[in-house]
């Protein structure tokens, strides 16, 4: 198990909150761009990956107590976003990486990945 | 039964969510288990974006009684000509707005089914749609303990009525009364917060503010901080005890630190699901027992080290000086018979030495041991507590919490603040041979802020501030001498205050109570 810390600098990321500022371990990448497949997906030991980048984002994370988001392709997401994981205290970083190489890149740190739009 | 409605604007993708989330704080306050509340959450999120996506409007309304939550989601909207079809997994007909920002799988209605107990949903083309569904849950036990012990001293001629205190408490657990600052015994865990905040000292410890010389006999027990305020190591500092009439002088610490390793050892032998903790800080303790009570069985079963220092030395008529008033506490409190005195009563004493300077810096989480880890400040206890309870803290670890920055340390107390403090007074090993005191009696959860022992009671408490917050501007401004409008809607509630005190109350809603 990774921290949401050691994750971030595994993927060369850029840290856009560091949430509450604890050492959240991360088990398990949950990715979609679907709303309704990540609240079903997430739980409290999850980082969400998304190409999502509006703050319903943030907030359906904070209904599940998921504690980190990773949004991909280098992104600038809107400011609406980033207040949104500053109110919550999530952990919102960004992929330099497009999704296949975020999850391997994951995946070759040992952690489970579940794709959420294959299942 | 408690009802609530909220309003749901349609195709207002910015403040979505917020009925949901209103919701959740209310589950929080009452008590609900931490997985019905997930499962509650997903099923009213979805239910209230089908309306933000579909319709122009409409209300969340919400009954909580104490076995369940019910939920009601209206709407205006255009209807659903084929639930069944509905129900199924991957149907929709959101838009191209709504499917751009990540609505509109289909999976909306299986989810709420999947997180529900019971689901109704009722729809006629044209009209609108009414979505029924309620969540079971089971209460965390608390058993009640309505004011805990505490041994804050208010010095009422002192208080300049700034409210730094009311602001300072990490469990808002202080008003400003007609005489100055009253303490809610129920919430206070007995932290120093309020006294390191208040600019004219008028709160501090309940102990002595002088050593009388009748009290000059025996072995004095300080904390390691005024040690390193004396500039001196453990010969030095008893030699300074022994010109001022004690016997012999020993830091806290040395409990500290024994109880440190028994607690290693309880972890390794017992294989705690999840991360231990350490019980040193008894205020850390007990804001554990109050707010995070699901996790109570992760602390190890031992009373705090002054506790076991006070029963250690009873018998060789120890004096104490004291750091906080949990440590007071853990004592015995005034009137048991174990002398305690303030730091500030050990420097009238002595005021022989002078510190050196230098100190190194410490981070706010600190790794003592591998896994072990010490962590200071009420905002950050709390939010590990919050990441033990909801599992993401990983099994093995033994986590030492103290709601000081920098730990005893960094008592509003010391004089040369946590770190100078620790770099002076060095390890915390001691010729001394301290023990640990096996906890005498189960720690149990505190009711804290949760309103009442029973769901039912806590749902008619809940029922009766959101009558009385109704009367009040929410503009947080503290002229009544409670932290927000909302804890003075829960004092008014509970029999504390009246809603008199808010200059700015609306008699226009005012409602006969």
């Amino acid at each position: 198990m990774l921290t949401t810390n050691e994750i971030a600098a595994r993927l060369n990321a850029r840290v856009l909150h560091s949430g509450d500022g604890t050492f959240v371990e991360i088990d398990r990448v949950y990715f979609s761009d679907k709303m309704s497949r990540l609240l079903a997906g997430a739980d409290d030991r999850t980082l969400l990956v998304s190409h999502l980048t509006h703050a319903q984002l943030v907030k359906a994370a904070a209904l599940v107590d998921a504690p980190a988001i990773c949004l991909l392709n280098d992104i600038r997401p809107d400011e609406s976003l980033i207040d949104a994981a500053r109110q919550h205290h999530k952990f919102l970083m960004v992929s330099p990486w497009e999704l296949d190489t975020t999850l391997s890149r994951l995946s070759g740190e040992g952690i489970s990945i579940q794709n959420g739009e294959v299942e | 039964m408690s009802t609530y409605s909220f309003p749901i604007r349609g195709k207002d993708f910015e403040h979505a969510g917020g009925a949901t989330g209103r919701v959740k704080e209310m589950l929080k306050r009452i008590g609900a288990d931490p997985p019905s509340v997930r499962r509650a959450m997903i099923a009213a999120y979805e239910a209230e974006m089908n309306v933000v996506i579909h319709a122009d409007g409409g209300r969340m309304e919400v009954r909580l009684e104490p076995e369940r939550l019910s939920v009601d989601v209206i709407d205006d909207g255009p209807g659903i000509p084929d639930v069944e079809r509905a129900m199924a997994e991957g149907f929709s007909t959101a838009g191209p707005e709504a499917r751009e920002l990540g609505f509109g799988a289909g999976m909306g209605l299986p989810n709420i089914r999947r997180n529900t107990d019971r689901l109704t949903i009722h729809s006629r083309v044209g009209i609108g749609t009414r979505l029924s569904f309620s969540v079971d849950w089971r209460q965390v036990s608390a058993t009640a303990r309505a004011d805990a012990p505490n041994s804050l001293l208010v010095r009422e001629d002192r208080c300049k009525r700034c409210m730094a205190c009311v602001r300072a408490c990490p469990t808002q657990a202080i008003r400003i009364g007609a005489k100055g600052p009253e303490v809610l015994g129920h919430l206070c865990v007995d932290c120093a917060e309020c006294i390191r905040a208040c600019p004219s000292e008028a709160l501090t410890i309940q102990a002595a503010d002088r050593i009388d010389p009748e009290s000059r006999h025996g072995v004095l027990v300080a904390p390691a901080f005024l040690r390193a305020e004396c500039n001196a190591d453990r010969a030095e500092f008893a030699a300074i005890a022994r010109t001022l009439g004690f016997v012999d002088a020993i830091d806290h610490e040395q409990w500290t630190d024994a109880l440190r390793r028994v607690s290693a050892d309880w972890l390794r032998r017992t294989g705690v699901d999840g991360p231990g903790v350490v019980p040193v800080c008894p205020a850390a303790v007990n804001l554990l027992a109050m707010r995070f009570p699901t996790i109570l069985d992760r602390v190890a079963p031992y009373e705090t080290p002054m506790s076991a220092a006070g029963a250690a030395c009873l018998e060789s008529v120890a004096r104490f000086v004291v750091a906080c008033p949990g440590q007071r506490t853990a004592l015995g409190g005034e009137g048991n018979g174990v002398e305690a005195f303030t730091p500030n009563a050990f420097r009238a004493a002595c005021m022989a030495a002078r510190p050196k300077g230098g100190g190194r810096t410490s981070s706010a989480v600190q790794k003592t041991a591998p896994a072990s880890w010490v962590v200071c400040g009420a905002a950050r206890v709390t939010r590990v507590f919050d990441a033990i309870e909801r599992g993401q803290w990983p099994a093995g670890d033994l986590i030492e919490p103290y709601l000081c920055e920098g730990g005893c340390f960094g008592s509003p107390l010391s004089a040369l603040g946590a770190d100078l403090s620790r770099r002076i007074a060095g390890d915390p090993t001691d010729t001394h041979s301290a023990g640990v005191l096996p906890l005498a009696e189960t720690r149990i959860a505190r009711p804290g802020r949760r309103l009442g022992e029973t769901m039912g009671q806590a749902l008619d408490r809940l029922r009766q501030i959101d009558r009385h917050a109704r009367l009040l501007p929410g503009t947080n401004c503290g002229v009544c001498g409670a932290p927000t409008c909302e804890a003075l809607a829960e004092d008014v509630a509970l029999g504390r205050a009246s809603v008199d005190a808010c200059p700015w109350k609306n008699p226009v809603t005012e409602q006969p109570s």
